[in-house]
């Protein structure tokens, strides 16, 4: 899941989501590696979850140099905490993309994703300003480009596959691939960041609309949560307590 | 069949339980998802004990929770909204949560059509770690089970005296907020750790600093003949969502450590953060054997089980089996929450007219390896008759190893199924290991194993602590023999937490073996710092191409990265 950061006034928390989403991508890739057959696939989904983690530690690296100009920030709220990428909607444990989606579609969205990675993190580069940072921040792009043009070659040994599986002519799958689809695959991953970005941006107006409402719960219910009381131990033989309740 | 499960506090896990006690399958969320400390619902899990048990997943027959979903919640929600208002970070952060945590158990577990037939029950969350505690011990009795952690339903410490295993009496218990638990792990937070993964560390910087603060901490609380003094205004995890303690502790003890980086000891505060780190471990440590004599002056039984998470505190265990009464002392190899699926479970098979033979395995998640994959992609250096053997070669030669094999351990630590092991006499090895490969503080130390005949010639070993070591629950101090040949895997203050390779283990019969020039090991676990235990070849794969390490040792054989 890709964030599009040119409009995001904190830079170093832009920066810390680009590393949950990077974290993200990891897990899905390595998720891959074990849910396909063929070895070679499942090495390039390791060798892809490998470049993926180092982009989450590159960034953090980007992070430092650029927290020393921000004394504002507390290290408490920018620190790297791994289950904050399920708390943050970065994977879905319901179910990893490669379990949801076709493996062809997978492929499809590897590479419409690492396509808008590079996209963002273009975006991203143009609001730091030291060399090194930027350095880093460039060596992860070209790596998200070779990721996306990869996703083609596998999309094309995946129709290979498919054709000697289901006997399809060969030329069938390569005139049908990748162009057509990988376009719409495109647009979709596009148009889910922008909804994404969206709802990020409305966050703080939902919250003022669901805050009052939180807050009425607690002060209708908070009193009578007062009045339950909690059931006693039954001393003697504590086995004796009723396990079927909840409370 | 009886199926445990633990979620949504500490990493979320699963355990299936025969109608004889036996543990079938345990498996934790994290291993699955890849994200350490994973603590939400194990859907995973429970597919892959589904999907790996098809012949015994039928016989299921009850589910247990490892605690009482709403009595845990209303615990928390009664205390913060009497003592800190109706609308504080808490309350709002418990209340929109309600149908995330806990109390979304039933709606989860539901969702799998394989178990819609089965009786739900919840179990009390101290007595999920007392079985679980039962289950690895010695089938005597009555003995006396400890059970402290930060919370677990409406309690933070509780004494059981055992008569059987369907017989237990309470025998004192302390309720939230008042938590030793919780003291330190708002100490870890301080120290700039995070809470519930931090811990450790700061039990391992206590050895370099002095117990400045502990008249200080003994204003916060103490206990005496069966009554705990706690100030709870010392903390704000009563009330807060993202910090543990208030103002007033930063004017006991001074400001905070807020750092992105890894604590070292060329940090110009290192020896004030020891010197806290210090102070929490030594009252941690009195006040818990203050709580065990009280234990013991009121029962007069003098053998224990202890479980909970600060039972993870070996530091601490190794003052508890120093006392004078104690006879036996015995810790399950997964004393935190993760392994209360398994005491849950365990209790559901208890029956009154069966006594249970202990049991032994320490390494129960099963795990399925793909060999045609590993055989195509990496080099073939030995095959599976001469694992052994060349596990010794390599080591002999002073490579690193890594284990990727059979059932994964239970408990947190590397007992030699999924360890990196080396040469516990190359110190520059065992250093590389620490900092670069496992990207540790250097003030953290690397673990030891080995036979139960070397314990005794390089530490100070007794009865109790030989079997705790097993499961590397406890510390050691180390002779002058060690001194001399192992300084690596000494801590700063000379102990060492070693294990005691169990017979007929892969790392027992490492040890043991003709070729093997070598009789310690360091042993620490598969992993990055920042990721789970390694569970899959897949993720065995990933973890040494991202440390550069080389050797994989499998059930098929012993493999090199190409």
């Amino acid at each position: 899941m890709i964030l599009t950061p040119e409009n995001d006034k904190n830079l170093i928390l832009t920066l810390v989501e680009f590393s949950y989403a990077e974290y993200g991508s990891a897990l899905e890739m390595l998720r891959a590696s074990k849910f396909v057959e063929s070895p070679d696939l499942k090495m390039g989904y390791i060798e892809h979850a490998i470049d993926e983690y180092r982009h989450t530690e590159l960034i953090y690296e980007v992070i430092a140099n650029q927290i020393i100009d921000s004394e504002n920030l507390n290290p408490r709220d920018i620190k790297f905490k791994p289950l904050n990428v399920i708390l943050k909607g970065y994977i879905d444990k319901n179910a990893f993309l490669v379990e949801k989606l076709r493996l062809k579609n997978f492929v499809e969205f590897v590479y419409s994703n690492e396509f808008l990675a590079k996209i963002s993190f273009d975006k991203l580069k143009l609001r730091i300003k030291d060399r090194k940072s930027i350095k880093i921040i460039s060596g992860i792009m070209e790596e998200e480009q070779g990721h996306a043009d990869s996703s083609i070659d596998t999309l094309n040994d995946i129709m290979r596959d498919e054709h000697r599986h289901w006997g399809y002519a060969k030329k069938y799958y390569e005139n049908k691939y990748p162009q057509s689809k990988l376009k719409l695959a495109f647009l979709r991953e596009k148009i889910k960041n922008r909804l994404r970005l969206i709802y990020l941006k409305n966050f703080k107006f939902l919250s003022n609309i669901f805050d009052p409402l939180i807050n009425l719960l607690i002060l209708v219910f908070a009193p009578i949560s007062l009045l339950i009381k909690l059931p006693e131990d039954n001393r003697k033989n504590i086995l004796d307590n009723d396990f079927n309740s909840i409370i | 069949m009886f199926l445990g499960v633990s979620a949504f506090y500490h990493e979320s896990s699963v355990a299936l339980v025969s109608k004889n006690g036996d543990l079938i399958d345990f498996q934790k969320e994290e291993w699955h998802s890849r994200v350490k400390g994973d603590k939400s619902f194990p859907k995973l899990s429970i597919e892959k004990i589904i999907k790996d048990n098809q012949d015994d997943y039928p016989n299921i027959t009850e589910i247990i929770f490892y605690e009482r979903p709403l009595r845990a919640w209303l615990t928390v929600i009664k205390d913060t909204i009497k003592n800190h208002g109706y609308l504080n970070d808490l309350s709002k952060n418990y209340f929109r949560n309600f149908f995330n945590g806990s109390m979304s158990f039933y709606k989860e577990i539901s969702k799998f059509k394989e178990l819609k037939k089965c009786k739900i029950k919840y179990f009390d969350h101290h007595l999920s770690h007392t079985y679980s505690a039962l289950m690895y011990s010695e089938s005597f009795f009555p003995k006396i089970s400890v059970v402290i952690d930060g919370i677990g339903d409406n309690k933070t410490i509780s004494i059981y005296k055992i008569n059987s295993l369907t017989d237990i009496n309470l025998i004192w218990s302390l309720d939230y907020p008042y938590s030793v638990g919780l003291f330190y792990s708002a100490i870890t937070d301080f120290l700039g750790y995070g809470v519930n993964n931090g811990e450790f560390k700061v039990m391992a910087l206590s050895s370099y600093g002095k117990p400045v603060f502990k008249d200080e901490f003994y204003k916060i609380m103490n206990f005496k003949d069966g009554k705990f003094n706690f100030d709870t205004s010392f903390f704000s995890y009563q009330y807060s969502t993202n910090k543990s303690y208030s103002e007033k502790l930063l004017n006991l003890i001074g400001e905070p450590r807020m750092s992105l980086n890894n604590l070292d000891m060329t940090d110009p505060n290192f020896s004030k953060y020891a010197d806290i780190a210090s102070s929490a471990q030594k009252i941690l440590e009195e006040i818990v054997i203050k709580i065990f004599d009280y234990a013991y002056k009121k029962t007069k039984i003098n053998n224990f089980i202890f479980s909970g998470g600060v039972a993870l505190n070996s530091t601490l265990v190794s003052k508890i089996s120093d006392l004078s009464y104690i006879n036996s002392l015995e810790i399950p190899p997964s004393p935190g929450d993760s392994g209360a699926s398994i005491g849950a479970a365990f209790y559901l098979s208890c029956d009154p007219k069966i006594t249970k033979p202990i049991s032994v395995n320490l390494y129960t998640g099963k795990v399925k390896y793909s060999k045609y994959f590993i055989e195509q992609k990496l080099n073939k250096l030995y095959d599976d008759k001469n694992i052994i053997k060349g596990a010794a070669e390599l080591i002999n030669d002073q490579k690193i190893i890594c284990t990727c094999l059979g059932n994964i351990e239970t408990g947190p630590r590397a007992l030699g199924n999924r360890s990196f092991l080396c040469d516990a006499r190359n110190e520059e090895l065992v250093k590389k290991l620490n900092s670069d490969i496992k990207r540790r503080s250097d003030f953290i130390p690397t673990a030891p194993v080995m036979s139960i005949e070397t314990s005794k010639k390089y530490f100070l070993i007794n009865k109790i602590n030989e079997k705790l070591a097993e499961t590397m629950s406890t510390i050691v101090m180390a002779n002058d023999n060690a001194l001399l040949k192992y300084k690596s895997i000494l801590h700063f203050d000379f102990t060492a937490r070693i294990q005691i390779a169990k017979k007929n283990t892969f790392i027992s019969n490492l040890l043991s073996s003709e070729n093997a020039n070598f009789e310690i090991l360091a042993n620490t676990s598969f992993n990055i710092s920042s990721d789970p235990m390694v569970y899959s070849l897949e993720d065995a794969i990933m973890t040494m191409k991202r440390t550069g390490l080389k050797y994989l040792i499998t059930d098929f054989g012993i493999f090199e990265i190409r």
